[in-house]
């Protein structure tokens, strides 16, 4: 379980990045971080791990304050994965990439290839096993980065934007693996400006702004209307104006949220008829 | 620890004396402070000009972030600090670590004071090419983004369990692949990737360039330099005379 105390931070030399955020993550939820450009989800995160220590308040992760523990011990509970892969991809191979991040934690000799293998084939990698990372597509360098930390199994997964490059068939995938590894009783915070992807798939929505926390719900809480994603600065998807429009008129907007898209098609055919 | 040396290379827009001078009177006046660190080794000549060094950095309001870029020095300076003790002598090796204190704050103060574009016009008045000017501005432009990628790729790396801060030199020296890496590795792509904007931008089709600003020398930039001038050619004449208070002949006597 992770706690935000009434936690602000402002760069040495840069904006006041966040403000007073004060939350409390539930083990096993999925939870999406969303807002504008600059708004802070970035360095929210970054404290999660102890890359940034708050300027006031306190991050508890476990019962730990992050200001007591290192970045690595940190990094046994929380994985995080940055925005831009290539600032951690370095291997000769992909499964060397996976294998670095393994013996970091410790892991021995002989368990390292069937998680390395397991990894792999969660993340549709399985093919590009000896390729080079740096010779690969924008879209399979990102999955190699998720997958170098996934690998870890921390009880924490932290990602900044995993959809970013990902082609349909991948999104798809990502987001039934990341349902398996909520299953798994794995908690799984996910920076996106992917509405779609975070209204099918998110337990709860922190909408950011500013440096603080406009808005803290569900995803029908922050989805349900126009106006709601007017205030949040996001911009609603065809799919999402589908639902509002059809939920509206059957007085069942909270329901058809979270549908998924192909079941949400069949139903509309259905009601044309 | 080096990420802050390279941020004292990035310069920050002040309206202040120091920053308004022309950009030919502050790169001479580096040229001059770089001869003088060159031509004394000896350590009270060289601390007198670290210090004639600190009021320009007061006017130029810079002294601060002097300060927290000569941080990323300390390696550096403690390795030729122990080594020449061990292989010469004491008063040699401060008088070392001064020259190269004085080296790098002289760079420092005017990669910190000049803009640079304007270290182009400078160069180009000066008729260097305009293909090396160029090199030169875009270098100068990168380091700061380097050393932020420097960061970005420390980051990533802990979050991934890497220990940095731990372990002996080998470890240490390990340590330091994953991040050396894919540094150079994003280096080079945004070579490439800046080579094919600027092919883009059509540099290079036209022989003859138009500058939107000009440089101009004006009187107190000729006063800046004329006084340096004077200041260090009378230095080195009474210093070699010799002439000067006992105080800059001292010796470290180990
Ligand atoms: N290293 C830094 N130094 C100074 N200021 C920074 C630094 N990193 C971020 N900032 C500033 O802090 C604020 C929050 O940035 P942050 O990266 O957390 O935003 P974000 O919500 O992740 O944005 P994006 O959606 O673009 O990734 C911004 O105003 C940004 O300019
Ligand atoms: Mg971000």
């Amino acid at each position: 379980m992770i706690e935000f105390r009434s936690v602000s931070y402002k760069y040495p030399d840069g904006p006041l990045a966040l403000e007073n955020v004060s939350m409390i993550i539930e083990q096993g939820c999925i939870l999406a971080l969303v807002g504008k450009n600059g708004a802070g989800k970035t360095t929210l995160v970054k404290c999660l791990n102890g890359l940034i220590k708050p300027t006031s308040g306190q991050v508890i992760v476990n019962g730990k304050n992050t200001r007591d523990a290192s970045v690595a011990e940190l990094s046994k509970t929380v994985g995080l994965v940055f925005q831009n892969p290539d600032n951690q991809l370095f291997s000769p191979t992909v499964r060397d990439e996976l294998a670095f991040s393994l013996k970091n934690r410790g892991t021995r000799e002989e368990d390292l290839e069937p998680l390395i293998d397991e990894t792999l084939k969660e993340f549709n990698l399985v093919h590009l096993k000896n390729r080079s990372p740096f010779l690969l597509s924008g879209g399979e360098r990102k999955r190699v980065a998720m997958a170098s930390l996934a690998c870890m199994k921390q009880p924490v997964l932290v990602m900044d934007e995993p959809t970013q490059g990902q082609d349909g068939t991948q999104k798809r995938n990502l987001e039934n693996m990341f349902r398996r590894l909520q299953e798994n009783g794995r908690t799984l915070i996910i920076v996106s400006h992917d509405v779609d992807f975070v209204a099918r798939l998110a337990n709860r929505v922190i909408v950011m702004e500013k440096g603080h926390v406009l808005v803290d719900g569900s995803v029908e809480d922050a989805f349900q209307s126009r106006q709601h994603l007017d205030v949040e600065h996001l911009v609603p998807t065809q799919e999402l104006e589908l639902k509002w429009f059809h939920g509206m008129k059957h007085g069942n907007v909270q329901g058809l949220i979270r549908m998924p898209r192909t079941e949400f098609f069949k139903e509309i055919r259905q009601r044309i008829r | 620890m080096s990420i802050n040396l390279l941020k004292g290379f990035e310069f920050r827009k002040k309206e202040t004396p120091v920053h308004s001078l022309d950009p030919r009177t502050k790169l001479a006046v580096t040229i001059m402070y770089t001869i003088m660190s060159l031509a004394f080794s000896r350590p009270m000549p060289l601390v007198f000009f670290m210090l004639t060094l600190l009021p320009y950095m007061i006017v130029g309001k810079i002294t601060r972030r002097w300060l927290a870029s000569m941080k990323g020095l300390w390696l550096i300076l403690s390795f030729i600090l122990v080594l020449n003790t061990l292989l010469t002598s004491l008063d040699f090796a401060i008088s070392m670590s001064l020259r190269v204190l004085l080296l790098v704050s002289a760079f420092t103060v005017f990669f910190m004071t000049v803009h640079p574009d304007d270290l182009a016009l400078a160069l180009l008045a000066m008729k260097v090419p305009f293909s090396f000017t160029f090199t030169l501005t875009l270098a100068t432009r990168f380091m700061p983004t380097l050393a932020r990628e420097a960061q970005s790729i420390m980051d990533a790396q802990r979050s991934r369990g890497l220990e940095l801060e731990s372990g002996g030199i080998i470890k240490r020296v390990k340590n330091m692949v994953p991040i050396i890496i894919p540094l150079i590795i994003q280096s080079i792509k945004r070579a490439f990737s800046v080579a094919e904007a600027l092919e883009s931008k059509a540099f290079g089709a036209s022989k003859h360039r138009t500058n939107y600003f000009e440089i101009s020398m004006r009187k107190r930039d000729w006063f800046v330099l004329l006084f340096t001038l004077l200041f260090v050619i009378s230095f080195i004449v009474l210093y070699h005379l010799p002439l000067l208070p006992p105080v800059f002949y001292f010796r470290i006597p180990y």
